[in-house]
Order: C-alpha cells, then structure tokens, then sequence
C-alpha cells in the first residue's frame, strides 16, 4: 500500500560552514606517503592476499626491511633514497602465515621470524592459536641496485629457514641485540607457551629458556631496553625483565596502566625506545593507555588515552625524543597521535590518508620502525597493504633575534 | 525475428529530432537531492530511491513508478523499514546506493542502504571520523525485505555493521549477496538464509560502484585501478585477474572503477562504463578463455576538453546502461556546451544552460552509436547525471536522476506494441 508523505515535515537544513572539516580530520601536520610493495610501473606488488604488513625493521645503509603476512608471508626491501624508489620482494617463506619480526643485523644480513597463522580482515580472537610452528629465516640482504631511473639489475635470492626455535609454536615476537661476547644475539618469545629462547648470530645456537608466564597471559611483544634488557608483560601487564647476560627472568613489580578494574586483559600493545632518555614507552591493550616506563628508576606513568580507541600500534620514537603511533585495532579506523615529552602534549593528528605517491586511505597498522633521518615508517595490516612514511612536522625556531 | 526486436513498431525512415524523458519529481519528498538507485523489481515496475544527503534527520524513500496512473507512489520508509529512525541522533539511513537486487522467484525487492546524511541537527558528517562515537556515528546499513506481490515490507535487518553499502549484487540461485562496505571497502559475502556475513578483505581505497556477475554466477568488480577481481564461489575466494578497465590513453588508470555496468539479454556479454574522467564504454566476455576479455569500445563523451586540467565527474559521466525492447543497449551521458568545461562552477538552477543529458543508443552487433533522447527536468536543473536505468513491463525505460533538489527519475516511452517477453529480458540482479 502506497505511504501517504503529503504531510511529513521535513527537517529544516543547517547552514554548514565549508569543507575545511573534511581535510582537517585527516593528518595535515607532516606528511604521510604510502608506497605500494612494488616497484612502481614495472611490476606489480606483493599480491594483496600476502601484502599484510606486520613487521618491520632498518639496516644501517637506511634500506627498511619488512615483512608481510597472509597465504603467503614475504620479506621485502623497501630503499627510498638516492637512486632507489622500490619496494623489492624478496620472496616468500612460510604459507598462510605472518612475519613477527624482521631484524638487519650488522654484517648485512637480515632475519625473520614467524608465526602460523594469517592476517585477514577478520580478527582473531585473542585466545585463539594457529596450529603450527614458527621459524627463523635469513637472507643475506639485498645489494643497493644501480640507478632505479635508468637501468637496474636483480637477483631473487630466497631466505633460508635457519631454525624452529620453539617447535611446535610460532614465534610471536623476536628482538635482535648485543650479546655479552660482543655478536649478535636474537631473543624471541613463543606464541603459545611463553617461552623465551635466544639465537646466537656467531655460532648459530639456540638455547631455549623459561616462559615469562605460565598461564598464557602474557604480551606477543617484547623490546629491548636503554639498559640491554627486554622486557614484557605478563598477568596483570605486570612488567617483566629478561637479562641476556645472566640468562635470568625476573619480574619488575610494575604494571601497565589501564582502565580501573580492567587489569585482567590488559597487555602491552606495542612499544617503543627513546634510549636517549632511557624511556620504555608503551601502551596496553585493554584501552590503549599509553604509559612511560623508566627502568633504570622503576617507575611507570600513564600518559593517557590518544583517542577513544582501545589500541595502539606503530609506537615509533623519532630523533627529536617525540612519540608517534596509530591509535586504533582491526577492525577500526586508525588515527595518528603525538606524545611530546618536552611539552607533555598528547595529541591526536588525525586519520591517515596518503595524496603522493599511491592516493589512499589508511585503516589498519601493526608495526612500525624509525629511518635515520626520523621518519617514521609504518607497517599496514590490511589486504593489500602498503609501506607508509611519515615525515613529522620540524616546529619553527624562536626568534631570538632583534628584527 | 528475435524476440527482442518484435515489439517495437516500424519506423520507417530514422527520426532526425530527438525524443524528450519525462521527468517525474518526488512531489511528497521535496527535500530529496538524489536518486542513486532505479531497478526493475520483480515484478517489472520501476522502483527508485527518493535519497537525501544534504539535510540532517532524513531517511531515503522507495517510490515506484505507477504505470497505470502514471505517477510516482511511495511504498517504503527506509528509517522505518530498517529500525532505524532518522530522529535517533545518528547518521541517518538516507541513502539507497546503487543496492536494489530483486528475486524473480518470490517477488521480493531487496534494498540495501548507504550513509553520508547527517544527524538531526547536524551539518556534517564524516563516517570516518565518528567510527568509535556509538551516539553518532552511523549504526550500519540495513537490508531490507519488500514484497512486490504484497505490496508490504517483510523485514529489515541489520546488514553491514557500522559501513554502508555501496552496491549490492544478488545470485539468487545461492541465495547469497555480494556487497561492499564503506568506507572501509571490503568484499563481503552474504549468506541471505543464515545472517553470515563472510569478509574476504580490503579491495583499496575507492569503492567499486557495482558487482556483476557471469554466465557461471561467479563475481566481479574492480580495484583501485580497474583491475577486475573475481570472486569465485566455489572457490570462495578472490582473484586478481590479468584484465583491466580501459581508460583514455592520458590517465594511469587510477580511478577507473566501476561505475555501472549491464547484461546483454543472452546474459553472455556485459557492458560497462568506469567512474573516472573520459569514461570508456567497454565489453566484458568473461567466458572467453579462463580470464575473460574486455574490449574497448571508445569514450562515450566528448574528447573536446584541456587534458591537463581535471574535470570533475559530475560534468564528465555516463551511466544509466540498460538494454532496450529493441535489443539496443542504451545509456545517458552528459554533454557540453564548447569552451564550457572547465569553465566556473555553474550555478544549480543554470545547469541546463552549459550541460544537456543525452540518451544514447548502441547497436551490440554494429557499435554504431546515435544521439536517441533528450534529458531535461524543465526547472533549468541539472538534468545531466544519470545514476541507473531500468525497463519497465511495458518496455519503457527509467533513469535516475541526481543533482538538484527535489530529485526523480525519468520516463522514455519506446512505442512497443507490446510487452516485452520477460523471457527475453532476464532481470538485473545487481545494483
């Protein structure tokens, strides 16, 4: 039966007061680019199933190396300087499985752990453990290519399955550091049990340790101190300190911040290391409260909330000592902020979109790593990911001078 | 003589003046601006979304074409359909995107809705930026049962959480729907007799603005840069197929989405037009060969412009395909006055004075193209922009229109002695 509208009264329209909203919802401090896992024009990227970008990490010659996730995790190579301008794949090594880290060592070579299990656009409950392991790879790093405007040559060379650390696991997290004989150790964190173990570079050992916690409650990530610790968080965001030296596991008896009452799910997020300050900054995964942790002084501070989002990823502490990282889970629409330590601003700078380079949205990151120049690269965990690069706004000088 | 081309009356010697579209306005939604969808529905009326963006606190309106008055009646109340009323403080349920999808074997007309309208109250909305406010932001589209037989909604039901929908494509054989989330642009899979939804991941930044089907009912839609994916349910999965929209030889081929895109009667080939400036008219045979073909057929507007200044999509667009009684496929673009194009922006009541809607007709089988009818709502109003058409029981055909306010559709009588045999001219079972 047809609706009688004759007399509906119809809203009136509120004047509006341009588009300036629009923009400025958007990050117009800095400027933030996406690149596609691709060298542009000449071939086409990473697939977009295997294209989720979930680690990421930096050598000394500025090549940011990532990993992706997805039915088929890759390494890539991304070089965005001199004559350079690609993201290089450098081949796939696990099926239907994520990259959990992605470590240049000093000798040029590169390491990557994973873990089963692939990203996709619906997220997997906390709980829930792909069945499978975990492995160490390592490629021997890609040479920087003659003049990627004129002519270049290429060799795919696979990276080669080093280890199963943790059989029967996936790795969840690894971090490479200076170990006590002066090489290059990799301590990792299993995904299901806890268990640390360490990879010495120089001898190629593993050595398998004791799980930070014994019930699973535990954070998939961990980060290595100013002091040359790493550290986690176990029950309760309860802080815990591996020393690589002594082999020994204690606990700091500090806790993240939460939410009153909501300590039973909170877990580190993310981290990030302004060594120069001798700061562990963080955030926890029941509300995304950011948090300032001093080991060397034993204290945590929360900092706040970003947004009104629950998580936080891509923590990345740029060369001046400020705080950036995107505020947001799967599933949302993620946000770039700013903590300040030297003014204690906690800002939020808006949704990401890049308008050079590729003309995109971004929604969803996992990971992030800082280039020397400090910038900030961050790694999108979305079907068709891309490697995004944040250039942070350099405030103007005082005046200090007569005009 | 095919059935198709029974119908329609001997002209004898080729008209030279053009024919004239009626224009209906949505006289009880004076307050629409849009009308992003117009289906035939089952049972072969014309149905068209009454949307609203530009104003707060409104939900979109289904009207249907009245054949036998010869008038627009209106039959849904989307906020009511869908539960959600357009009072409620959230972004409001305004739109019908290109998201009609009938079934011919019950009678029913789905519809699915989009967002962009504010709240009451509010000026602005900006689906992105109110994602984690659960006051504000925009609770998710609505799927709507309607009942053409009836003539009575069945049901609305919660479809895409928190997203619009941007289009809607129906195989009514799984009883499935393939659909697009905005704004974050995900293919999705909906299973119509369990509720699940089943996300199979990002497809880029710009929505695709329709999903199509084959012969086989397997899916299609694009990319950011036109290339075509294939959702294949058997399979359930989606492919990236070496095959992309053709775009003019100046562009990238970024932006060359899917705009609108139809079946030939023998459903074996279909024609599209792109989302981007210069649109090309193209075939798509997705049967020829395990990755199909598509052939350019050439822009559908005008070449006369500055290539090295951008134009916006709402002067330079075609849309509107849809397959005559005739066996003609036809499609509405907009045409320009020379020197015109790039000129200021035009005022919303002198549009017609710089920009005329044109109906074009194409032979499938010669490509051959003619000027067939003229688009002109009589108000001075932009009559140019077409959304979708559709044909009626009768043969006639209907398009959308969209830019000024009220908003309706267009009527153009093709003269057929008598109805088309539905045989002949299956439905189109996406948006």
């Amino acid at each position: 039966m047809a609706l009688d509208l004759t007399g509906r009264k119809w809203p009136d329209r509120v004047p509006g007061i341009g588009m300036s909203l629009l923009h400025e919802g958007y990050v117009t401090e800095g400027q933030m680019v996406a690149v596609a896992l691709g060298f542009p024009g000449m071939c086409l990227p990473i697939p977009a199933d295997e294209a989720y970008v979930t680690a990421l990490g930096v050598d000394d010659r500025r090549v940011v190396y990532g990993g992706t996730g997805g039915r088929r995790a890759h390494l890539f190579a991304a070089m965005t300087h001199g004559l350079t301008g690609a993201v290089i794949d450098m081949g796939a090594t696990e099926e239907d499985a994520r990259t959990t880290a992605v470590m240049a060592a000093s000798d040029g070579r590169v390491f990557a752990a994973t873990a089963p299990g692939a990203p996709g656009p619906v997220p997997r409950p906390p709980h829930a453990r792909p069945a499978g392991e975990g492995a160490l790879f390592v490629h021997e790093g890609l040479p920087l290519p003659y003049d990627l405007v004129h002519e270049w040559q290429f060799s795919k060379i696979p990276a080669q399955k080093v280890d199963v650390p943790l059989p029967g696991e996936g790795i969840a997290c690894a971090v490479m550091l200076q170990s006590a004989t002066g090489g290059e150790l990799i301590v990792g964190l299993g995904e299901q049990t806890g268990r640390l173990f360490t990879y010495n570079l120089a001898n190629a050992e593993t050595a398998v340790h004791e799980p930070v916690e014994e019930r699973g409650l535990f954070a998939r990530t961990i980060v290595v101190g100013p002091d040359g610790a790493v550290y986690g968080t176990g029950a309760l965001g309860e802080l815990w300190r591996f020393d690589p030296l002594t082999r020994r596991l204690d606990s700091t008896g500090l806790a993240i911040p939460s939410v009153a009452g909501r300590e039973v799910r909170n877990q580190a997020d993310s981290f990030a290391v302004d060594a120069a300050r001798g700061v562990i900054y963080g955030a926890g995964t029941a509300d995304g409260v950011l948090f300032d942790f001093r080991p060397g002084e034993g204290t945590v501070r929360s900092l706040g909330k970003p947004t009104c989002y629950r998580g936080v990823k891509g923590l990345a502490v740029t060369n001046d000592g400020r705080l950036f990282g995107i505020s947001g889970r799967e599933g949302d629409i993620g946000r770039l902020f700013c903590y300040d330590p030297d003014g204690h601003e906690l800002r939020d700078l808006g949704m990401v979109a890049s308008v050079l380079a590729e003309r995109v949205y971004g929604y969803e990151f996992s990971c992030s790593a800082v280039g020397r120049d400090g910038q900030v690269f961050l790694g999108e965990c979305d079907r068709g990911g891309h490697l995004w690069i944040y250039w942070p706004a350099i405030k103007p000088r005082e005046r200090t001078c007569c005009p | 003589m095919s059935p198709v081309t029974q119908t329609i009356a001997s002209k004898g010697e080729a008209a030279v003046a053009l024919k004239a579209a009626k224009f209906y306005r949505y006289d009880q939604v004076p307050v629409s601006d849009t009308t992003w969808s117009l289906h035939a529905g089952p049972d072969r009326r014309i149905y068209a979304a009454a949307c609203i963006e530009g104003r707060g606190g409104c939900a979109a309106v289904i009207a249907r074409y009245n054949d036998e008055r010869d008038a627009l009646e209106y039959v849904v109340d989307v906020g009511q359909a869908g539960g959600d009323p357009p009072d409620s403080g959230r972004a409001t349920q305004c739109k019908i995107h290109y998201s009609f999808a009938p079934s011919e074997r019950d009678g029913i007309l789905y519809a699915a809705t989009h967002a962009s309208g504010p709240a009451l109250g509010d000026f602005f909305f900006n689906i992105s930026a109110e994602w984690g406010d659960e006051r504000k932001a925009f609770r998710g589209s609505v799927l709507i049962a309607y009942d053409t037989r009836e003539d009575r909604v069945l049901w609305g039901r919660p479809f895409i959480p928190r997203e619009g929908c941007r289009c809607l494509c129906y195989d009514d054989e799984r009883e499935r729907m393939y659909t697009v989330g905005w704004p974050r642009n995900h293919f999705l899979v909906y299973d119509l007799a369990t509720g699940d939804m089943t996300d199979h991941g990002r497809l880029g930044s710009i929505n695709p603005q329709a999903i199509w089907m084959d012969a086989r009912r397997r899916a299609y839609t694009t990319d950011d840069y036109g290339r075509i994916l294939r959702f294949d349910p058997d399979r359930d999965r989606l492919e990236e197929l070496e095959l992309r929209v053709p775009r003019a030889w100046y562009m990238s081929g970024w932006h060359t989405i899917i705009y609108d895109i139809v079946a030939s009667p023998d459903g074996e080939v279909l024609y599209g037009i792109p989302w981007c400036n210069e649109p090309h008219l193209f075939r798509h045979l997705p049967l020829d060969g395990p990755q199909g073909r598509i052939e350019d057929l050439g822009p559908v507007s005008q070449r006369e412009r500055d290539l090295h200044h951008p134009i916006s999509f709402f002067r330079d667009h075609g849309g509107g395909l849809v397959f005559g009684p005739d066996g003609m496929l036809y499609y509405c673009i907009a045409r320009w006055k020379r020197g015109t194009m790039e000129g200021a922006r035009i005022a919303r009541d002198e549009q017609t004075k710089v920009l005329t809607g044109i109906v074009v007709q194409m032979n499938p089988e010669t490509l051959e193209r003619t000027d067939y009818a003229v688009l002109d709502r009589g108000d001075g109003k932009a009559s140019h922009y077409v959304s979708r058409g559709g044909m009626d029981r009768n043969g006639d055909l209907f398009f959308g229109n969209v830019g000024a306010t009220p908003s309706g559709i267009f009527k153009l009588e093709m003269d057929c002695l008598e109805p088309p045999d539905p045989r002949a001219h299956p439905l189109r079972l996406w948006g």
